[in-house]
């Protein structure tokens, strides 16, 4: 019993430090949880951990198989439409550090991890066709769509083609609004992928130690903190599922609003708009 | 003294009523909706519509050329030419009528629209006249009629626009459709499998 104790703290205490050092990177991530909370998870559960991991094909966290055979019950990634393309496609900026992670492969995934999100406000003659066309230029793409009302679309593309989708957006009518922001989530990815790292490691040594309990009480003390882990290691690929889904697929919202006779804005860079004021539904109008 | 009075105001209204770019008394079977010194709106009983809009000129400013900017750009928004005619206003000022097919894109309900051109030294006065296809032919044929109501002005002594040439016969411009670019490569592979509609 006391050996035992005594190998759990030294395990504790020997990835205390790496823990400490993720925390002072991490600024905003959260606090883990308590080991009193972990009260549901299961063994099987967090020796399975491996299998949605081998999603994540850049990530070196990848590598660890706990060996667990059990069914999986973690929560699985959001599924995307079929004929998508890569999980995790990168932005086209990934380029630029791709030169040195190829001098330093260890670092690969410290490439500049970039957020787009986009909108436009397209004025068209025919929302119907429209929006048909901007469906089919997203599913071109593999892109998909998220959100869809009449004449409102949340649309996500593929981070290389984000740009061209918008171009050929921009054919279908009069772009009345257009923006496109970056948002740099490097220091959140790295954060993350070092925590899951970390949280692995440790899970993998309160394991082994699981497995020399010579008793119920020693077993139980050891299975608290490996639920306790187990469930803290969830929440972190949760987040970074999201953030490489996010990353991978910008977010594109558009607005798409039916050309009339009541728009001012001239159909092109049309000197002689006049026009557009004419027409049927000018006539009829009253 | 009273003589002069009705000559001062007579006068008055000859110069107040030479200013504005067009006159239009109603056809018979429409009412006047709204007016103002820019555009005329009337209404029939079955919904059909007739519209006067005056528009500044500009120097170079040829019915040839008005009339292929506006088949040009109604044929950007679907609008098809059907037909092409020379007409004459009541004051003896020649326009350009043109006839087309439409279909209102919600709805898509079919309509007829003709619309009459009037190209002045300092205007351009639009005469349009639209409704459901099927009172085409019953106001189609009474364009003539209502563009005999029309007064017109804006005419230079001596101007080359007022007697200016009819435009050619004009067609409406095939449009081209948008394509993706086609070295997109992941162009075919959701085609052939595309995912569901939301």
């Amino acid at each position: 019993m006391s050996r035992l104790s005594l190998l759990l703290c030294c395990a504790l205490l020997g990835l205390a430090p790496g823990c400490a050092k993720r925390a002072s990177s991490e600024s905003s991530a959260a606090a883990p949880e308590s080991p009193g909370m972990a009260a549901g998870a299961t063994y099987d559960a967090a020796a399975s951990e491996a299998a949605p991991m081998e999603s994540y094909a850049d990530a070196d966290f990848a590598k660890k198989d706990s060996g667990g055979d059990a069914p999986v019950t973690v929560q699985a990634a959001p599924a995307r439409p079929a004929g998508t393309v890569e999980p995790t496609p990168k932005p086209a900026d990934v380029k630029e550090g791709q030169g040195a992670a190829e001098k330093e492969p260890d670092k690969k995934q410290y490439a500049r991890q970039i957020i787009y999100t986009a909108e436009m406000q397209i004025s068209v003659y025919k929302l119907d066709d429209a929006m048909l066309r901007a469906e089919e230029l997203t599913l071109a793409v593999g892109g998909y769509i998220q959100n869809l009302s009449q004449g409102y679309y949340v649309l996500r593309i593929p981070a290389p083609a984000l740009r061209g989708v918008m171009d050929d957006l921009a054919r279908l009518g009069v772009v009345e609004a257009r923006t496109l922001q970056a948002s740099d989530v490097t220091e959140q990815y790295v954060d993350l992928t070092t925590r899951i790292k970390v949280l692995r490691e440790t899970q993998a040594q309160l394991l082994a130690l699981l497995k020399q309990a010579r008793n119920v009480e020693e077993a139980l003390k050891v299975r608290q903190s490996v639920d306790a882990v187990t469930m803290e290691l969830e929440q972190a690929m949760g987040r970074l599922r999201m953030l490489e889904s996010l990353i991978g697929f910008s977010t594109l919202t558009v607005r798409m609003s039916q050309r009339g006779p009541q728009n001012t804005v001239p159909s092109s860079n049309d000197p002689f708009p006049w026009v557009d004021g004419l027409g049927v539904e000018a006539t009829e109008w009253n | 003294m009273h003589d002069l009075k009705t000559c001062s105001l007579g006068l008055v209204a000859a110069v107040l009523s030479g200013c504005a770019a067009y006159k239009i008394d109603p056809p018979v079977g429409f009412a006047v909706v709204s007016e103002h010194s820019y555009e005329t709106r009337m209404k029939a009983q079955d919904n059909v519509g007739l519209s006067v809009r005056r528009f500044e000129n500009v120097k170079g400013g040829t019915l040839a050329f008005w009339g292929a900017d506006l088949v040009k750009k109604l044929g950007n928004r679907d609008y098809t030419l059907r037909g092409q005619s020379a007409v004459k206003t009541k004051n003896g000022k020649t326009g350009t009528r043109f006839d087309f097919d439409y279909q209102t894109f919600d709805t898509e309900v079919p309509k007829f629209y003709s619309v009459v051109l009037v190209v002045t030294d300092k205007y351009k006065v639009v005469l349009q006249i639209a409704g459901g296809k099927e009172f085409a032919a019953a106001y189609e044929s009474r364009v003539p009629e209502v563009v005999g109501k029309l007064k017109v002005r804006g005419c230079k002594l001596g101007s080359k626009i007022c007697g200016g040439p009819q435009p050619p016969p004009l067609s409406t411009p095939k449009r081209v459709p948008t394509k993706v670019a086609a070295d997109e490569p992941a162009a075919t592979t959701p085609a052939a499998n595309p995912a569901p509609r939301p």
